[in-house]
Parts: C-alpha cells; sequence; structure tokens
C-alpha cells in the first residue's frame, strides 16, 4: 500500500532475514532448473507439479509455470478419470486461492484460476462468486478479481439484475471506481435495454444514471471516473454508416463515407440509370478501410448522363441503401453535397435531462469555476443538447480549458478544431469553403471536403502531418498561408491539385518539400516566408521534384 | 495477581487505582523496567471508568448509595502500622464521594408469561418476591437499587397487567437478569479517533494486541425534531438523499478548506475573533448544512469560536477513512477494557497487581511521600500515582469540580434502526431547556454491550442540575420511558377494563401507559426503555493539586467529559515525563516472535497476543 511507514528493524533480526532470503533463493534457483530440465525433458508428471507448486506459493507470478502446470494437468487428463480431473483441479483451484490471497493482483494466478474453472468438470460457480464478493469487499477496486467476476457472472448465468445492485454497493463504498462503473455500463444494458435504441439504457434508467454521475461529480467533481461514466451515458453513439458525399462525372467518381469502411464490405456501387457500373474501387489514401473512395469505371462515363444516377451501399443490417445524387443542368456530372448531420437529435424528455445536467454543470462552476471536469462535460452537454445554440460558449469553455489544464491544452484545442470546423461545415458547403482563423490544430472531416475546389486553411495553428488531405480528391486551390507547418512529410496525394499556398509557414529545407510529388498536376507554388524561402537552390531543387510547376513564388519558372 | 501477603514491600512506583490514566503510567512505567505494584481496592479494573455487567452494576449501585459497604480496609492503620519519627498518615478518601444523584429503574415487569397473565393472583405475587430480590416490596430502605414511583403505593392492587407489557416487547427483568453477564455497562463511555493519540498509543506501544474495536458505523444530529444521518465522509455525501447535489458540493468544499492547510491562514483571515457559527454563516451554507458541520461534526455551539472549531473539524476528518465509514472507534466489551490493556502489558513487563487492596493512606516524610499503607503494610515506593478521587483532600486546589451528568438506557431496538447493527454516534445539540450539547452513543449486542435483540444507549453532558434533570428531556425525545413498577398494575389493570374509554383518570404518563394497541403501533416507533440509570461524576481534568503535595505524588484526573481519551493520554504522558525525563514513554513492545528467551527456543511473550478473530466486523488499530 501507498504511504504507510515501514517500521526499520533491529540488525539481528536483518541478519536473520538475510540468511533466510539466500537460503530462498538457493531453493528456488535449484527448483526452477529442475523445472526447466523436466519441461525440456517433457517430463509431466506429479513431480512438476510439486515444484512448481513451491514456488508459485512464494513467487505467484512466473506465467511460465502456470503454464507448465497446465500441460502436465492436460497431460494427466488423459489417463485419469474425470473424479481424477475434478480433484485435480480442486487443489489447483485451491493453489491460485492461496497464491491470490498473498498477492489479491497477480495477473498469472487469476489467469490461472479461469481456466481451472473452465476445465473442471463439475464447477462451483457460485462459490466463485462469493470469493469475488470477498476480494472485492476487501478491495473494491481490484480491476483483475472485477474481470474474473465478469468471466464468472457469465458462466454461472447470474442475473444480471442481481450484478447490477452488487454494482449499486460498491459505487456506494467508494464511487471512484472504473471497475464498477464499467461494469455498470454492460449490465445497464442487458437489464434496461432502450426501446428506441437512442440511448445506451431506457430512458427512466437512464435518467437515474445521470442523476448518479451528478451526486458524484457534486461530491468530488476531480474525481474522472464518474465523469468518464456519464460520458459512456452522453456520448454520441457512432454515426450510422452512410454516403456523404458522392461525385460521378467523366473525369471522376468518387464517394466519401461517414466511417472508414472497406468497399467490398461496404458493397459500395454506383448506379447509372439504375444499372450498376462496371470497374474498380480504389481508395483515395491507399487505405485498405477508408472513407473516400475512388471509382475507376471499366468504360468512359457517358456525357451527358443518360439518367439517374445513384450511390449504393449495404447497411449494418447489409440491406441495400441507395442515395440519389443531384444531377447538374447541363447532365455533365452528378453529386451528392448534403448538410452534415453532426449531432443526433434528442427526444424532448431526454434533452430536457441533458438540460438538467447542464444546469447542474453551470451549478457547480460558480462554486468551482476552474474544475476542467466539469468544463469539460458542459461542453460535451451543450454539443448534445443543441450544438446550434451554444457554438459561442462551447468555443469559450474551451478556451478556458486550454488556460486551466495546460497539460493537456493540445487535446482541448484538436476538440475545438473539431467543433469548430463542424460549425463552419453546416454553413459552407460550396465549391470553395473558408476555413480562414480558426485555431485550427488539426484538420478533421476531411471527407465531407472530397468535393471542395478551393480550400483556405490560412491563418491557423496546423503543424502536424495531413495525411487526411487524400480526402481532398477534387482540391484544385489550396492556401495554408500563416500556419506551423515545418515539413509536407506525411501529406496525403490531391490529384487535382494546381495551387498552393504555404506562405508564412516555418518550412526549412528543401528536402521538406519533396512530398508535394504526390501532386503532379501542381503549377503555382508559393513558400514566400519561410526559412526555405532563401535556400539558393530552391528553384533548381523544386523543379526536380515538380517538373511541371509553372510559379514559384509569384516568379514564372 | 498477587496475594496480599506476597507484595514487594518496596518498588519504584506503586499506582493506586485502576482508571485510564494510572494504567497507562503503570504500563509506562513498567515497560522501561521500574518495578511496578498496582493496587486496586475494588475487586473490578478501572475504577470510574469500568465496565460491568448487569449485576456487577447493580453491587456498585448499592456501593455508591452506602459508602460504607464500599471495601475498605479492615484494619486501623495507626493501631497496626507503625509510624516511623517524622512521618505522618495523610489519609485517602473514598472514590465513590465523586458519585452522586444515582438513580436506576427498571421499566418493565419483572416476569411475564402467558399463563402468569392470566393466572396472576396476590399469592404468586408473594411468593415471586420472596423467591426474588426486594424489587416490588415498597417497605424495603430507599437505598435499595430500585426508585419506585411512591405515588401509587397500593399492595392490595398489585395486579399483572397485560396491555401494558405486550408493547415492551414482552421483555421483563428477569430476562434481563438471566443474562446479566451478557451485559457491558460502561460508566465512562467514550469513543476514540481514529488517529487520536490513544490509537496512535495503542499501535505505537504495541498494545493493540490486547483489544478489539467496532467502527461507529454512522453519526446522527437531531434537526427539526427528528434524527437524521450526517453525511461526513465522501461516500456518505455521495449516497445522501437528504441533501441537494448543490449542498453536497457546498459541504465538501467547505471541509476540504478546512483541511487544506496551505490556504488555512488566508481561508479564515477576519474569523480570528468570531465564531465559527459566524464563519459558517458567511460561506452561505444552507440550514441543513450549517447544523451539520457545527454540532455534528465540529461538536460545537453556537458560541465556539472558529479557529477551535476549524480545529474540531479537522480532527473529526483526519480521523476518516481509517478504520471505516466514521471518524470513531469503540472498543468490545466497553471502555473498561482499555485500562485492563495497560494493566496487561504492565504485568508482562513484571508490574505486580493485586485488586481488593485499598490504599489507606500515604506515609509522608519530609515532604516526601515514602509509601503507602494498605491492609496494614507499609509498601514503600520511589513514586505513588493516584486517582484523584482518592486523594487526600488538602492536595486539591479546593477548587469545586464541575461534573458530568450520565444516562445509560436499555431498550428494545436502536434509536433508528438499520439494515445492519448501527454503532451510533450523536450529539445532541444545545437548546432552549438544555443549554450543553449532549453526547449520545447507542451500542448494539455486536459489541458485547448487551444481549441480542437490546441496544444500550449512553448520555452525557456536563452537569447543570441532576443527571436526571440534565438529561431526561433528551432521553424523551429519543426513548419512550413507560414507567412500570408495582404501582402502576393498578393503573395498568385499569386501563384494560377501561380500555373502551381511553381515559385513565390516574394515568400520569402522557404517552406511556394509554392507550390500545393500535394506538401503540404508531407511537411506538421510538425505543422502549427496558432499564435505565441515570448519575452525576465529578469532571475533575480541570482541577490541579495544590503544591503542598508532595512532588513524588502523581494524581490522575477521572472521566473526562471530552468524547475521546486524548485527556488521559496526554496526562499519563505529562506525567510520566516529570517522573521519568530521560525516558521514553511507552516504546513499542517487542512481539512474541521478537523475544527470544537465552538458552532457550524462542517463547511466546503471551499467548494472547495471536489470539484475535479477525472477521470483518472487527477493527484492530495496526501500523
Amino acid at each position: 500500500m501507498h504511504g504507510r511507514l515501514k517500521v526499520k528493524t533491529t540488525k539481528e533480526q536483518e541478519e536473520e532475514r538475510r540468511v533466510k532470503r539466500a537460503q530462498k533463493v538457493k531453493q528456488y534457483r535449484l527448483a526452477y532448473g529442475r523445472i526447466v530440465e523436466k519441461r525440456q525433458a517433457g517430463e509431466r508428471d506429479e513431480e512438476g507439479l510439486q515444484i512448481s507448486q513451491q514456488i508459485l506459493e512464494m513467487i505467484p507470478d512466473i506465467h511460465s509455470l502456470w503454464n507448465y502446470r497446465r500441460e502436465i494437468i492436460e497431460h494427466l487428463k488423459e489417463s485419469g478419470s474425470e473424479d481424477d480431473l475434478q480433484r485435480r483441479l480442486e487443489s489447483e483451484r485451491h493453489l491460485t486461492e492461496t497464491c491470490l490471497r498473498a498477492n489479491p493482483k497477480s495477473y498469472g494466478a487469476w489467469h490461472h484460476r479461469t481456466w481451472v474453472m473452465d476445465s473442471m468438470p463439475s464447477p462451483d460457480w457460485q462459490r466463485e462468486v462469493a470469493l469475488c464478493t470477498k476480494f472485492l469487499n476487501l478491495d473494491e477496486r481490484n480491476f483483475h478479481c472485477w474481470d474474473y467476476r465478469r468471466f464468472v457472472a457469465a458462466r454461472a448465468a447470474l442475473a444480471p439484475q442481481q450484478e447490477l445492485s452488487f454494482t449499486d454497493d460498491k459505487i456506494a463504498v467508494n464511487f471512484s471506481n472504473y471497475s464498477c462503473w464499467h461494469y455498470r455500463s454492460k449490465l445497464l444494458p442487458l437489464v434496461y435495454p432502450d426501446p428506441a435504441g437512442v440511448r445506451p439504457v431506457r430512458e427512466d434508467q437512464h435518467r437515474h444514471e445521470l442523476e448518479l454521475v451528478q451526486n458524484a461529480a457534486f461530491t468530488d467533481p476531480n474525481d474522472q471516473s464518474a465523469w468518464f461514466y456519464q460520458r459512456w451515458l452522453l456520448g454520441r453513439s457512432q454515426p450510422a454508416q452512410a454516403v456523404t458525399r458522392a461525385l460521378v462525372s467523366p473525369g471522376l467518381c468518387l464517394v466519401a463515407t461517414a466511417r472508414p469502411a472497406k468497399a467490398r464490405g461496404l458493397g459500395l456501387q454506383l448506379l447509372l440509370d439504375s444499372r450498376p457500373l462496371d470497374g474498380r474501387w480504389r481508395s483515395a489514401d491507399g487505405q485498405r478501410c477508408s472513407s473516400v473512395w475512388v471509382f475507376e469505371p471499366a468504360s468512359p462515363i457517358p456525357s451527358p448522363l443518360p439518367g439517374d444516377v445513384a450511390a449504393r451501399f449495404l447497411d449494418a443490417s447489409g440491406a441495400e441503401v441507395d442515395v440519389a445524387l443531384d444531377v447538374v443542368a447541363d447532365g455533365s456530372s452528378a453529386a451528392l453535397n448534403s448538410v452534415p448531420a453532426f449531432g443526433a437529435p434528442l427526444s424532448p424528455a431526454l434533452a430536457s435531462v441533458m438540460m438538467e445536467e447542464l444546469d447542474a454543470c453551470r451549478q457547480l462552476l460558480e462554486f468551482d469555476p476552474d474544475s476542467k471536469w466539469t468544463l469539460l462535460t458542459s461542453v460535451l452537454l451543450m454539443q448534445t443538447i443543441e450544438r446550434q445554440q451554444f457554438e459561442a460558449e462551447t468555443v469559450l469553455t474551451l478556451d478556458t480549458l486550454v488556460e486551466l489544464d495546460y497539460q493537456r491544452a493540445n487535446y482541448y484545442k484538436d476538440l475545438r478544431s473539431r467543433l469548430v470546423l463542424e460549425y463552419a461545415l453546416e454553413r459552407q458547403r460550396g465549391d470553395a469553403v473558408d476555413l480562414t482563423r480558426l485555431s485550427l490544430t488539426a484538420l478533421y472531416h476531411a471527407p465531407l471536403l472530397a468535393l471542395v475546389k478551393t480550400l483556405v486553411l490560412d491563418d491557423n495553428h496546423l503543424r502536424r502531418p495531413l495525411p487526411q488531405l487524400a480526402a481532398l480528391q477534387c482540391c484544385e486551390t489550396l492556401s495554408m498561408d500563416r500556419n506551423e507547418l515545418v515539413s509536407l512529410s506525411g501529406w496525403g496525394a490531391m490529384p487535382n491539385l494546381r495551387r498552393l499556398s504555404l506562405r508564412g509557414n516555418a518550412l526549412a529545407s528543401v528536402d521538406s518539400l519533396a512530398p508535394l510529388a504526390c501532386c503532379p498536376r501542381l503549377r503555382e507554388l508559393d513558400v514566400r516566408n519561410n526559412p526555405v524561402a532563401s535556400v539558393e537552390a530552391l528553384r533548381s531543387a523544386v523543379k526536380a521534384v515538380l517538373p511541371g510547376l509553372g510559379v514559384l513564388n509569384g516568379e514564372p519558372l | 495477581m498477587a496475594s496480599a501477603n506476597d507484595l514487594p514491600s518496596t518498588c519504584d512506583v506503586i499506582v493506586v487505582g485502576t482508571g485510564m490514566t494510572e494504567s497507562i503510567l503503570a504500563a509506562a512505567a513498567s515497560r522501561v523496567g521500574k518495578q511496578v505494584l498496582h493496587i486496586d481496592g475494588n475487586d473490578y479494573y478501572g475504577g470510574l471508568w469500568a465496565s460491568f455487567n448487569l449485576d456487577n452494576l447493580n453491587k456498585w449501585v448499592k456501593d455508591c448509595e452506602n459508602p460504607e459497604n464500599f471495601a475498605s480496609d479492615p484494619d486501623d492503620p495507626n493501631s497496626d502500622v507503625k509510624i516511623n519519627n517524622g512521618e505522618e498518615f495523610v489519609f485517602l478518601q473514598n472514590q465513590t464521594s465523586h458519585i452522586s444523584n444515582i438513580e436506576v429503574k427498571w421499566h418493565i415487569p419483572k416476569k411475564l408469561t402467558e399463563t402468569q397473565v392470566e393466572q396472576w393472583s396476590r399469592k404468586s405475587q408473594t411468593s415471586q418476591e420472596e423467591k426474588e430480590s426486594s424489587e416490588s416490596d415498597e417497605s424495603k430502605s430507599p437505598t435499595e437499587e430500585h426508585t419506585l414511583s411512591r405515588k401509587h403505593t397500593n399492595s392490595e392492587s398489585e395486579k399483572m397487567p397485560s396491555v401494558g407489557f405486550t408493547r415492551n416487547g414482552n421483555w421483563t427483568q428477569e430476562d434481563l437478569m438471566r443474562d446479566y453477564r451478557r451485559f457491558n455497562i460502561d460508566l465512562a463511555p467514550k469513543l476514540l479517533f481514529a488517529r487520536g493519540s490513544l490509537v496512535e498509543l495503542l499501535i505505537s506501544s504495541n498494545i493493540a494486541r490486547y483489544t478489539e474495536f467496532h467502527a461507529v458505523t454512522r453519526v446522527l444530529t437531531w434537526l427539526d425534531g427528528e434524527l437524521n444521518a450526517v453525511p461526513c465522509s465522501r461516500a456518505d455525501v455521495f449516497a445522501t438523499r437528504h441533501v441537494s447535489v448543490v449542498e453536497k458540493r457546498m459541504l465538501m468544499k467547505l471541509l476540504t478548506g478546512c483541511m487544506d492547510s496551505d490556504n488555512l491562514v488566508q481561508e479564515f483571515q477576519g474569523f480570528e475573533s468570531k465564531t465559527f457559527l459566524e464563519y459558517l454563516k458567511s460561506k452561505r451554507l444552507t440550514a441543513h448544512l450549517l447544523h451539520y458541520v457545527l454540532y455534528a461534526i465540529a461538536m460545537g455551539t453556537d458560541t465556539t469560536p472558529c479557529m477551535e472549531g476549524v480545529e474540531r473539524t479537522q480532527r473529526f476528518l483526519n480521523s476518516l477513512g481509517r478504520y471505516g465509514n466514521t471518524p470513531f472507534l469503540w472498543p468490545m466489551y466497553g471502555t473498561g477494557e482499555l485500562p485492563q490493556a495497560f494493566c496487561r502489558l504492565c504485568a508482562v513487563f513484571g508490574g505486580t497487581y493485586c485488586l481488593q487492596h485499598p490504599a489507606k493512606a500515604l506515609v509522608v516524610a519530609n515532604e516526601r511521600c515514602v509509601g503507602v499503607v494498605s491492609c496494614g503494610q507499609r509498601l514503600m515506593a520511589e513514586h505513588v500515582v493516584m486517582g484523584i478521587a482518592q486523594a487526600p483532600t488538602q492536595y486539591l486546589d479546593g477548587q469545586q469540580p464541575s461534573g458530568i451528568s450520565r444516562g445509560v438506557f436499555i431498550t428494545n431496538k436502536s434509536i433508528m434502526p438499520s439494515e445492519k447493527e448501527p454503532l451510533t454516534f450523536l450529539q445532541f445539540p444545545p437548546g432552549p431547556s438544555h443549554p450543553n450539547p449532549v453526547t449520545v452513543i447507542e451500542v448494539g449486542p455486536s459489541t458485547h454491550a448487551c444481549p441480542q435483540g437490546l441496544f444500550m444507549v449512553h448520555m452525557t453532558c456536563k452537569q447543570s442540575k441532576s443527571a436526571k434533570e440534565d438529561l431526561q428531556e433528551i432521553a424523551s425525545f429519543l426513548l419512550t420511558q413507560e414507567d412500570v413498577s408495582p404501582s402502576d398494575y393498578d393503573i395498568s389493570t385499569d386501563n384494560r377494563s377501561t380500555q373502551t374509554s381511553g381515559q385513565d383518570p390516574h394515568h400520569h404518563h402522557s404517552e406511556g401507559a394509554s392507550g390500545s394497541g393500535d394506538e401503540a403501533a404508531t407511537v411506538r416507533t421510538k425505543p422502549q426503555v427496558l432499564w435505565s440509570m441515570y448519575f452525576n461524576c465529578l469532571e475533575t481534568s480541570k482541577n490541579s493539586y495544590s503544591p503542598n503535595a508532595p512532588e513524588n505524588v502523581h494524581l490522575c484526573s477521572g472521566p473526562d467529559l471530552e468524547l475521546d481519551f486524548e485527556f488521559s493520554v496526554q496526562q499519563a504522558e505529562r506525567l510520566f515525563k516529570k517522573m521519568y525525563p530521560d525516558l521514553e514513554f511507552l516504546p513499542r513492545a517487542p512481539d512474541p516472535e521478537e523475544i527470544v528467551i537465552e538458552g532457550d527456543t524462542p517463547e511466546v511473550v503471551d499467548e494472547d497476543g495471536n489470539s484475535f478473530e479477525f472477521d470483518e466486523e472487527v477493527q484492530q488499530p495496526s501500523s
């Protein structure tokens, strides 16, 4: 245990202990050596069990010894009766118990016990439940035991309701308990499934759980275990798979999806006049699992398009879903460019619960304006309740968090980047998207930008590699002036990029520009106000990387 | 235990009386190698700190009422023991003089069975009286154990009632007396703060191995005319449904603020000369929270100075989270066990014990005490330690000590029943009719205070009138007391016959004996008192003794008013340092396995050292 005072012992005692210890080490070496010999010789016998038991009783964390025991028992099983096996495994169970008593957090002993119980011809699961209860009464945060309890509960087919009330008791003793909250999150959907499938649990129980978290939060806002649990309760469920962007034109066909997937698994197809097009899919970023898929048709796309255009994919249940693309007036191309849905709609009842939670957070903040978990939670709540209404407050709160919790500042900045981008993408859906001065540190939702032709990211804080740029399959002009780029390594390929402006970044070496080779159509590049701009060999080096480049830093090449 | 004949006639320290401070001192002296003789005139340990079973308690009560019955030295020291030249005898007092206003009362009938109810007659009554003791006999002297209501003395009407008794859960005096050994009734009930000096001393000195404790399970308070659980730990605050979440935050913030030693000065700036109440009000606490913090957690009053309130809050909070859900421990078998634990250590290190061995006088020569006269013997020593209760009057400062009012009640259920057997601490806040807070401790059968099915309630407060007057109002808030004495049989019989009329002209207990079964069921939410005792005891912790006492006579106070043992431990340590300035106070006693007796195989020093049962309920202070 932490912080316990160690009692100094007298010299004689220390000496006595040293001698004892030396003896123990000698015995251990001898015994372990013998085990290794035996195991190598393939001897799987009683002697092996005896010797390994002696060592394990002293040191329960030697996995090899547990494994050896398992080998021996499995071997002996073949020649013995079922009763023999039962007896043997019972004594095995006893051994793990002895070990766990000495070290209740022994990985090896818990793991071995799982095997023992699973192999036992007639296991007594109730006894195991009682054992778990006992261990958890002694230390309610022993996650090994919580793990084992879940295993036992499944085997013993314990009523989830009963287990849930066990977690009730443990939470009451000490709510700072990740394992216990986690177990609740596993049990609640079994006991109180939500018929509507919107929430993790039925609405009335959901309310109760939120109250529980609120009590924990107001008792100790700095304890993060309950906040984590609350996140599960409030968490937006994974967005359903959907086609968010699509384009069919003679020059380029692509589909962007809400979540990364494999084209085959997703059953992606493009339909022209209700007939599937023949051809093959390739991911924009070269990954097997991707959110942007480019279609290479076997025969050219006719122009004008002969009729309706649709994209087809399989939803979670395997049913085909068709999404119609809008065909432009002259019939030259068809596109899907709908308003993205970032928040799942809430039922009025749930919305009012969330509103109460938000009010509670605000009250809490009156007492502790600096409580980071409360601030963060209020952001998540605002996003869940009515994101449009809370745009300014969301950004403001995240700014506060960046100040308060500098160790996690980058996390908050990234979160802010995502939310700010979501607001922006709801407003801008044209060919040109302007994301200037949004304090972005990361570029989220790139697949939603798959159809954008002009993207302006000036005056942000982008610094890290941007492989997600590969989603910008249509982008012809990209401006990232006054960011913090030091290198372009890791950039995704933008096949249609013609103009790239990187003024006022921190690009220092010519090598840092090399990745631009993956943008073969680049005609104009601007790297003024970068250290690299003053490099003498810049022009020739750039020319080598980008033979097609016509204009560098505003001057013809 | 030594027999009176082989007491060492010369030793380093003679300790007279086995009270708490005396016993700690005896252990401390013995532990550093001093030859200790520890004597006590009583046939039990603990003096005013003792715990008794029901039978022994009755004897003690009798002795208190008849001081001449008290074990006394049969010999006149003047005749038997020679006074040497230049010596004088200074006679000691009898400790019962510290007890007054003692009142013991049964609230249930002596005996009851279904058939007896039916066959009740004067004849059987008389035979019972002959067989048993004299409770129902009005003609006995007033020194008998029971204070009887004389108002309705009427031997003609002594008939067994039925209505009144069924409501007592059918307990009878006989039931309780049959189990008299299962009671441990404390004269000085006290709790230990989990990080208080006694717990630390028990651990550091290794005396903890002689003791067992239960953690107090809950802290209650009296708020708006009812009992309330005080959320005092983090888990309590989380779980309570009685305060809003906002109050939870207020409470936690206030409590953590009191513990934040870095900002303490800043936090309490400007409140140095104000009361704790004023501070709490400045924090805009709700009325409930203010009550919890001021009266229950800080155990204060409206006039408690701010910094004292903070200190008390800190003491409470510091002790949280060590042994249970509250900061308190209660000794199994009663507080009387604790002095005995120290005596045991003293004996292990060679101290000699002799009970029923009263000290008669001190032998003083040249302003130094040279020894003690006891049972016709002169026992000589360097130092004499004794309880203040026995100290010669001329050694006391003459200041009239204040008093403690005590009430003890055996009840038929807990003041607030709960799923698991509760062990309750309740600091009853001062009110208009009781200017002093009352400390209430309720213990149950698992602490061995009483048999299964019963509870014992201890009340303690500063004395202002008699114990009964000081405490009976609080008792009536928490408990229902019926007077069942032979004289009441009459009324109850009347009751039975006039049940339908619902009125009883003789009836003098508003709630107690009234009503039908139905009414009883609704009224009977409070526990029923089966037996009660009130007494007053002097509070001597503030007294000092005058400088004309010899400097090698060390006086130890009796039980003090405080909840814990802090005072005794500190007093013992202080006196020890005065006796032996260069020696360590109760260093850790070696464990049995650390003791090796030369030329022998290692031997266990004390077989009891390893004998505790360690189950979940029992808390064992250990390092």
